[in-house]
């Protein structure tokens, strides 16, 4: 379990949070870049000091300004992968996934064993001799998980794990780490600035702007009830949880009562994203297929400059952002009952 | 707009590719250019060549004066780069990573040697550890006498040729990204333990190549040596000095040394470019 309660000047503001973290739990940390999320798990590793405030892993304190308390980090046993996966370019995978065994003073045959245990845990035991330089962009990101996990971790942070990655294989690296996060049992805490990464990633999403903590809860709750005009207009996405199937026409994903068909290849349980301004309501059932169409009740309105942000109950719970013109020309109200249409172009599967 | 600057585009691209081209006009505008350069550098070099016959140089291989010289130079400059490497690499380290006020006096102070007149540097040295010089005076106190001994060699090798190691080992230092040294420290290494396994095989090329630099300006040290530990045969007579020694009497043997230390010096100077280059390769 991770407890923090710290405050830093930052150039721009000052970083004020107070996070706790569930031991088997993963709390995912976005907002826009600059808002301190990264000094944030600095502050936990031991890299950066706070100017006030607590840190607790697994309920002793690590860092206790009042205190002077202050355990360094390489005492601290917590587990970090970076932005740029900080593998030594001068070693092989093996040799890189040691030195973290080797942390926690192992003795060199079982460190090796202990290594060899991780590697296989993320299924890269095969290239245990390669040079840590000449694996993809994915490969390298499971080393590294690796190396934090031979380590004996009493947390894993993870500082914008995706952003090195290209877009082509983000999606399958996002799935990888999902499965992978849920199979480790210490707490673990991924920064993002990428609201998929986020809502996929973490058990719990905490939202951070200038600093601060907006608005934390799970992926529901953010999405239909974001407490700040910033909160709703950062997460700005929908999305739902449901199963893929091949059709002649694309991918079919049944999700309760609501069939949406998409483009992107897929198989299985997915989750499915699009933007709230890519949803069209209207009074009466729009022509052509049922698909692509949920038939809901207005739960809840937000007004945000020229648009409104329409929170929608149909079986499952999606947000339409339509202009204030269109909304006055509907005339909706809480209670009311719409049809929204979701273009197809817009839907992506993941 | 865009269209604009895709032609613009295109014509640096074509002046880039234009260079490599042989016979194309950019290319022997460069070539010419650099002519007059290359022929300042390379006209001496050759003409010393020229004027020394290698029997000669076999014939002064064999004389002890020349072979004192010689073992007297490489063993002083060994020295004073052992010696800079030392003293060097903590400053260059703390160069590189430190956040402390007073950087850029500390690093400015440890580049003075590189534009000081080496002979100044050598009445500098005699000021401080001469007879009566600053620190001299006590030393001798206590029955050390460091002028016109070869650790006089050694010291005003050392002042002249420590700014280039430390610059070369700064460089490498900083070219180890952060959040490698923060990694290793996430996972428990101490940062001796860091700055061996990980900041050390990371930054050996420019580690080496600041040692081979330094150790070249410590061959050729001639100014500093003279006005500090002067010119005594087999004590304080290095190469350079043995080369003025004997155009004083015997052109020859002053020609064969020159000959010698510019081989040397050369020598030291396409490792240096070898071992940077294997850098580049590696990354």
């Amino acid at each position: 379990m991770i407890r923090l309660d710290v405050t830093k000047p930052l150039r721009d503001y000052d970083l004020e949070v107070c996070l706790e973290i569930g031991q088997r739990e993963t709390l995912a940390l976005v907002g826009p870049t600059g808002c301190g999320k990264t000094t944030v798990l600095r502050i936990i590793a031991g890299l950066e000091r706070p100017e006030q405030g607590v840190v607790m892993i697994d309920g002793t304190h690590v860092v206790d300004v009042g205190s002077g308390t202050w355990v360094t980090p390489q005492q601290r046993r917590v587990g970090m992968v970076f932005q740029d996966y900080a593998l030594f370019p001068h070693l092989s995978v093996l040799r890189n996934v040691e030195f973290g065994a080797r942390a926690r003073s192992l003795p060199r045959g079982q460190a090796r064993t202990a290594a060899l245990e991780a590697l296989a845990a993320v299924g890269l035991d095969q290239l245990a001799d390669v040079r840590a330089t000449e694996l993809s962009g994915g490969q390298q990101q499971r080393v590294s998980l690796a190396r934090a996990l031979a380590s004996g971790p009493r947390a894993l942070l993870l500082d914008e794990p995706m952003s090195a990655l290209d877009a082509s294989t983000r999606r399958e690296v996002r799935a990888e780490l999902r499965r992978f996060l849920e199979g480790i049992s210490c707490p673990a805490i991924v920064v993002t600035h990428d609201v998929v990464d986020a809502l996929t990633l973490g058990d719990r999403v905490c939202v951070m702007h200038e600093g601060k903590v907006v608005q934390m809860g799970d992926r529901a709750d953010l999405l239909s009830r974001p407490r700040s005009p910033f909160v709703a207009e950062f997460l700005g996405v929908n999305l739902i949880s449901g199963e893929a199937a091949t059709t002649g026409e694309g991918t079919e994903v049944t999700c309760g009562d609501l069939k949406l068909l998409s483009a992107d290849a897929a198989q299985g349980p997915v989750q499915v994203t699009f933007s709230p301004w890519d949803v069209v309501l209207s009074r009466t059932r729009p022509e052509g297929s049922a698909r692509n169409v949920l038939h809901a009740t207005v739960s809840g309105i937000t007004h945000m400059g020229g648009r409104s942000r329409i929170a929608l109950n149909g079986g499952v719970s999606i947000v339409a952002e339509i202009t204030y013109g269109a909304h006055e020309e509907l005339g909706l109200g809480l209670g009311d009952v719409v049809y929204a249409a979701i273009k197809a172009a817009a839907i992506h599967v993941y | 707009m865009h269209r604009a600057s895709a032609t613009e585009m295109q014509n640096r691209t074509r002046a880039r590719t234009g260079l490599r081209t042989p016979g194309d006009a950019l290319s022997l505008a460069a070539l010419v250019l650099c002519l007059v350069p290359l022929a300042f550098v390379l006209l001496p070099c050759v003409s010393l060549i020229l004027k020394v016959e290698t029997a000669d140089v076999l014939a002064a291989l064999g004389k002890p004066s020349v072979v004192e010289a010689m073992v007297l130079s490489l063993t002083t400059s060994a020295t004073a780069t052992v010696v800079s490497i030392v003293i060097g690499t903590p400053a260059a380290y703390y160069l590189a990573r430190g956040e402390v006020r007073g950087k850029r006096i500390i690093d400015a102070i440890l580049n003075l040697p590189l534009v000081l007149p080496p002979v100044v540097a050598g009445v500098a040295l005699l000021m401080a550890f001469g007879r009566r010089g600053l620190l001299g005076e006590t030393l001798s106190g206590w029955g050390v006498n460091i002028t016109f001994t070869t650790i006089a060699v050694v010291i005003a090798q050392t002042f002249m040729g420590l700014p280039l190691y430390i610059q070369g080992a700064r460089t490498g230092f900083q070219s180890v990204p952060r959040s490698l040294l923060d990694a290793a420290r996430t996972l428990g290494l101490s940062d001796l333990k860091t700055f061996f396994k990980v900041t050390v095989p990371l930054s050996w090329p420019a580690l080496v190549s600041g040692a081979i630099l330094c150790w070249g300006r410590a061959v050729g040290e001639f100014g500093a040596t003279i006005m500090f530990a002067g010119n005594m045969e087999g004590k304080t007579r290095t190469m350079p000095l043995a080369i003025l020694t004997a155009m004083q009497a015997d052109v020859e043997s002053a020609l064969v040394l020159a000959v010698l230390l510019l081989s040397f010096s050369c020598g030291i100077f396409v490792l240096a470019r070898w071992v940077l280059s294997g850098k580049e390769r590696g990354s």
